[in-house]
């Protein structure tokens, strides 16, 4: 009987240690899916900017077929791709569109610099500025999603919370490497 | 003894996780914070009078030495981070940033107020407000008043007055003079109920009159090379 009550307590100790281990993962992943949301909505804040976009540029550059072509046949590729955290495959495909998409933009900008009465209208000023406030955006919410998987990798992967991954199933996340987090937000000159 | 001693101290410096250089960022000494030392007292008051018209939102001013090797907008986010700009919750802090080294200039956006003063806007304010006295001659004074004008006009709920807008002197002459008695009844409202006063900006005798509310920011805004 005496040696009951050590064991007891012990065990209730270990008991609550193993669901405050559990439910601060959880609450970890949940900061990862918001994070995760916010880089989705900017991405797709991105590529509800690209028609108006399109049509703006289509006015004054009707030539650049080509590269207006691309603009709409990369956003029509990153619309179909759909992603779920737990699929590496997905994420990686996600962001390779979203990256087919970024490369195409960039060079419907560039273009853009050729035709200075585009240049000037100020319909297309705006959209520029939303255009690049939105990578900046995208930027921002990359880099704070990459700190908060960061995070919660590294208690999936190490002691305890190994054994507090295992209990509730969750795993490690797919996050951006470090070449692609290299790409910075855009600096224009004025 | 010894060694022993030096092998346990040698043990903790190499156990020590060695920490990424960190970027510098200049203390929030009040809502305008010239580190560059390039505003005249005179241009650092009237500064500090046009924000102090607002006190709902936290709007700040940072002329920095330079950008630590940062891209501005990187560095204006994270800096407008750093000094919790914006209530908490309401998310309204706006960050205008000037690094005249770096030759930059941008206005960081909070996430509440990023309808109110959307990219667009805040780029418009940018090229016909800040960017203009700059390039002619490097005028920063002119250019932070501009735009934090502009900025103030836009938080008021009032229209920018952007490029098609032309004031007569006399306008002119009445809204300084409207200006100057509006912010005369804040200073001396604000002195009476000094003390027992809920004003978000603790004023104080010592130095860090300015504390940030812990807004977020998100990267709303605009900013670029002059």
């Amino acid at each position: 009987m005496k040696i009951l009550i050590p064991i007891v307590i012990i065990a209730v100790l270990l008991g609550i240690w193993g669901v405050n281990g559990v439910n601060g993962l959880v609450r970890q992943d949940e900061d990862v899916n918001a994070a995760w949301a916010q880089v989705q909505n900017q991405y797709q804040r991105r590529m509800d900017l690209i028609p108006n976009l399109v049509s703006t540029v289509k006015g004054y550059a009707s030539h650049e077929k080509e590269t207006l072509q691309a603009v709409i046949e990369a956003r029509a590729n990153a619309t179909k791709v759909s992603v779920n955290l737990d699929n590496a495959k997905q994420f990686q495909e996600y962001m390779n569109a979203q990256s087919g998409l970024s490369s195409a933009l960039s060079r419907l900008l560039a273009v853009s610099e050729r035709y200075p009465d585009l240049k000037a209208n100020q319909n297309f000023l705006a959209l520029q500025n939303q255009l690049e406030g939105t990578e900046n955006r995208i930027a921002v919410a990359r880099k704070d999603y990459i700190a908060v998987v960061r995070h919660f990798n590294q208690q999936v992967r190490t002691f305890p919370g190994v054994l507090w991954a295992m209990i509730s199933g969750l795993g490690a996340k797919p996050t951006f490497d470090a070449a692609q987090d290299a790409q910075k937000a855009p600096i224009v000159a004025f | 003894m010894k060694k022993i001693l030096l092998a346990f101290i040698l043990f903790c410096i190499f156990m020590t996780p060695v920490r990424a250089a960190e970027t510098d960022y200049p203390p929030l000494t009040g809502q305008v914070v010239d580190e560059a030392g390039v505003l005249t007292p005179q241009q650092k008051s009237q500064l500090l009078q046009l924000l102090a018209a607002d006190k709902n939102n936290q709007v700040a001013v940072a002329v920095v030495k330079d950008l630590r090797g940062r891209n501005g907008r990187e560095y204006g986010i994270e800096l407008a981070r750093r000094w919790q700009l914006g209530q908490k919750g309401k998310d309204n802090g706006v960050l205008i940033l000037l690094s005249p080294k770096d030759r930059y200039a941008g206005i960081e956006v909070g996430y509440g107020l990023e309808d109110i003063l959307p990219d667009s806007l805040t780029g418009r304010i940018l090229r016909q407000e800040v960017f203009p006295p700059l390039q002619r001659n490097l005028d920063y004074g002119t250019a932070l008043l501009n735009g934090t004008k502009a900025v103030m006009t836009v938080l008021a709920g009032g229209e920018p007055g952007l490029a098609n807008e032309e004031a007569s002197p006399l306008e002119d002459a009445a809204s300084t003079l409207l200006t100057l008695l509006m912010i005369y009844l804040i200073l001396s409202g604000r002195g009476r109920f000094l003390g027992g006063g809920r004003s978000f900006f603790r004023r104080g005798g010592g130095g860090g009159g300015f504390r940030g509310g812990g807004g977020s920011f998100g990267g709303g805004g605009a900013g670029g090379r002059f």
